[in-house]
């Protein structure tokens, strides 16, 4: 072989381990970016379900409130009436979840939107301040949020 | 014995190797910042539960006049103890630690010593109250 036909053959094969070297990276690369999508989703779910044990009681619906001052307790009598509420307007909101307010031995739910077929079940709980405004006692009270995975 | 070609083509493939395999493991390490979300559920917890506590109000008792009557010396167990039967409330273990303002008494009661800590409260008598969360 001359000289030229030899270098040209190096050049090529090259360009050959260089290509498969790329696409090798590129598949490794893509399946990263894959996984990392993936745990991005599941972390922003994870952050959405947390967030919600500070939203809930922050709700106007439920917040304690006198003449416009709003005070960190959720109200009783707010949250029985809440309760009743049709829940298709929250579901956007609190998607397949359940929310319950255990208070003064009541067991008051707030949300409901149990699927009937779930793959795993997530509870995160908080203690509630929570004013009865018929005697105007403050109790403790459990907040439960379960999440429903599909 | 190798060619000069040869010799060339095996450095180059080693250079190609060496970039791809920095390039992947940066990749690998920059996409890998995480958000500790249940740091932040626990801190809120333990506030929830202080304030809660600071709050509570029914009939006779009342948590603040408990404290008021613990920091100027009787039935600080009592105090405790109704603490302790709140701490039902969180599924976690948790203590609460009390600082009276006006004298040198500082009690608590509780499994955890050191874990997240709740926002500190001072109540209006100066006397100053706290919950310590541990995680499961």
């Amino acid at each position: 072989m001359k000289r030229g036909q030899l270098q040209i053959q190096e050049s090529i094969f090259v360009l050959f381990v260089f290509f498969i070297i790329l696409v090798i990276g590129m598949v490794v690369f893509y399946q990263m970016e894959f996984r990392s999508i993936e745990r991005m989703r599941k972390e922003n779910e994870d952050v959405t379900f947390y967030y919600l044990i500070s939203y809930v009681p922050a709700m106007p619906e439920v917040v304690c409130s006198e003449k416009g001052i709003v005070e960190e307790c959720v109200d009783l009598v707010k949250a029985r009436a809440f309760a009743s509420y049709d829940n298709d307007y929250y579901r956007k909101i609190f998607g397949n979840r359940k929310i319950i307010l255990n208070a003064d031995g009541e067991k008051i739910e707030l949300y409901d939107f149990e699927p009937s077929k779930y793959s795993a079940e997530r509870i995160i709980s908080t203690p509630v301040s929570v004013y009865n405004p018929r005697d105007k006692s403050y109790t403790i009270g459990k907040l439960e949020v379960y999440d429903y995975e599909n | 014995m190798k060619t000069k070609g040869q010799i060339d083509m095996f450095g180059l493939v080693i250079i190609v190797i060496l970039i791809v395999m920095i390039g992947l493991f940066s990749l690998f390490f920059i996409s890998r910042g995480q958000i500790d979300e249940r740091e932040e559920y626990y801190s809120y917890k333990a506030n929830n539960f202080a304030n809660a506590l600071s709050k509570y109000s029914r009939g006779n008792l009342n948590f603040k006049e408990m404290v008021l009557e613990c920091c100027t010396g009787s039935r600080c167990e009592d105090l405790l103890d109704f603490v302790e039967d709140n701490f039902a409330y969180v599924d976690e273990p948790v203590s609460f630690e009390i600082e009276c303002a006006n004298s040198d008494y500082s009690g608590s009661r509780g499994s955890c010593s050191s874990g997240i800590a709740s926002e500190s409260i001072i109540l209006q008598s100066g006397d100053l109250i706290r919950v310590n969360l541990c995680r499961k």
